[in-house]
């Protein structure tokens, strides 16, 4: 769909709006917040044939134990991830957290407060691989990741799996990319 | 003891043994991570 334009001083009607509200470039899909103390958080049905590509945002996900790396996983699949977690904190140390034909991907260190993560969600859909990439940050420490699922499989779920204790609170928003 | 829970979209639950042997899986190597100070701050 191509962008709509305006000229100077013309009416915006209702159906110009509309047409400008459908236009946007990234579009909510849907929400998942936390519900009890889970281990695992999955939120289904996420992926569609509408988007190709996705936008995941962790809204101030907490866990009942800080310190270790949360990981990710697609389509309830549990091999053949491949990928890099960094991190570094405030009071110094970092490191890496690699996954290698692992059973999830590495991604981010959790904690009992203000763990938040932007990632983009390659082609989790198409019967590619899908390929994962961002920004995530907890109490005191921040970091980048970077992975795929290396399978050529639709995948319609993202999970998000505690690498230690429970999921406690927090909201996980899904959006897509709108196709041109 | 009970298995850990699961949440799919609004459910959840105790996790099957399959599921939380999948789970053990893909958490295996998750450790503390070097330089983590807890920090008292507001959610």
């Amino acid at each position: 769909m191509s962008i709509k334009t305006y000229s100077a001083g013309e009416v915006l009607t209702a159906a110009n709006m509309n047409t400008y509200s459908a236009n946007s470039g990234l579009v909510y899909v849907t929400s998942q917040t936390v519900s009890g103390t889970p281990s695992i958080l999955t939120v289904p049905d996420c992926f569609n044939s509408t988007y190709d590509n996705y936008r995941i945002v962790f809204e101030r996900i907490t866990f009942s134990v800080g310190g270790y790396s949360y990981t990710l996983r697609v389509g309830g699949y549990n091999t053949l991830y491949y990928g890099v977690e960094t991190y570094d904190t405030s009071a110094g140390g970092g490191g890496v957290t690699r996954s290698h034909n692992a059973a999830a991907l590495y991604f981010g260190v959790q904690d009992s407060a203000s763990t938040a993560c932007t990632l983009d969600v390659i082609n989790p859909y198409l019967e590619k691989s899908t390929i994962m990439m961002g920004l995530s940050m907890g109490a005191n420490y921040g970091g980048w990741s970077t992975g795929q699922h290396a399978n050529a499989v639709s995948c319609t779920s993202f999970s998000l799996l505690a690498g230690s204790g429970t999921i406690t609170g927090g909201t996980i928003y899904v959006f897509g990319y709108r196709k041109v | 003891m009970p298995n850990p829970f699961i949440q799919i979209g609004n459910e959840t639950r105790e996790m099957t043994d399959d599921e939380f042997a999948e789970y053990q899986e893909a958490t295996k190597d998750a450790k503390l991570i070097d330089g983590y100070v807890p920090l008292d701050i507001p959610n």
